[in-house]
């Protein structure tokens, strides 16, 4: 590919990534207590 | 004593937007993935949704002094990017042979030139315009979906003709959401 000469040189922000997805509700659910 | 750190102030917050063409792949062994690779760098290989980062093949021979940030006004390292689709379209007359066409997003240090750019990272700005081969000949698809027939049918290569590459592209493009 060509493109020919350089016009300008410039910084460009950076992409954040996107983060982890956040875990499923539940996951920490507390056992039942049993009456004894 | 704290330690300095340099702060770099951005000349643009969004993305420069490009265009290129790779050559789409299957891997041959499982779970064959679908890959792209560099034109010009058979060993650099694309995946939709990763940042690719720029390495300068000539940093490992250079002396130190000569060493420079990728990509360099000095060097033609670097990732490629045309300005227009109309000017990868243009790619097939100069003999390139490509499968895929798409737009990508180009950060970091960026070189902008007369007819394109020059990044030190990029990443692809889906959608993907891919030509699979198909019971008419070489197909465009979008994402995986088959949109329109473009391709030669009889040769093995894309259709030398770009008028007909770029009206059927314009034409998904208008069938974008």
């Amino acid at each position: 590919m060509h493109v020919g000469e350089v016009v300008k040189e410039v910084y460009v922000e950076p992409i954040r990534e996107a983060p982890p997805a956040p875990a499923e509700k539940g996951e920490t659910k507390k056992r039942e207590l049993v009456p004894a | 004593m704290a330690e300095e750190t340099q702060i770099v102030i951005p000349d643009y917050i969004e993305p420069i937007v490009g265009w290129r063409a790779w050559f789409s792949f299957t891997e041959l062994i499982a779970p064959y993935r679908s890959r792209l690779n560099s034109l010009c760098h058979a060993e650099v290989v694309w995946t939709p949704g990763e940042t690719v980062v720029a390495v300068c093949p000539n940093q490992s021979i250079l002396k130190e002094e000569l060493r420079h940030d990728v990509p360099s006004a000095a060097c033609s390292c670097g990732l490629y990017a045309l300005k227009t689709l109309d000017q990868v379209v243009s790619l097939l007359d100069a003999g390139y042979y490509f499968t895929a066409i798409g737009r990508v997003e180009l950060f970091g240090r960026v070189l902008i030139c007369e007819n394109g750019y020059r990044a030190e990272r990029a990443r692809i700005k889906p959608p993907l315009y891919e030509f699979k081969q198909g019971k008419e000949g070489y197909v465009l698809g979008l994402e995986h979906e088959t949109i329109k027939v473009a391709m030669d049918a009889e040769a093995y290569r894309l259709n030398p003709n770009a008028n007909v590459l770029l009206d059927s592209i314009n034409s998904v493009k208008r069938e974008e959401p």
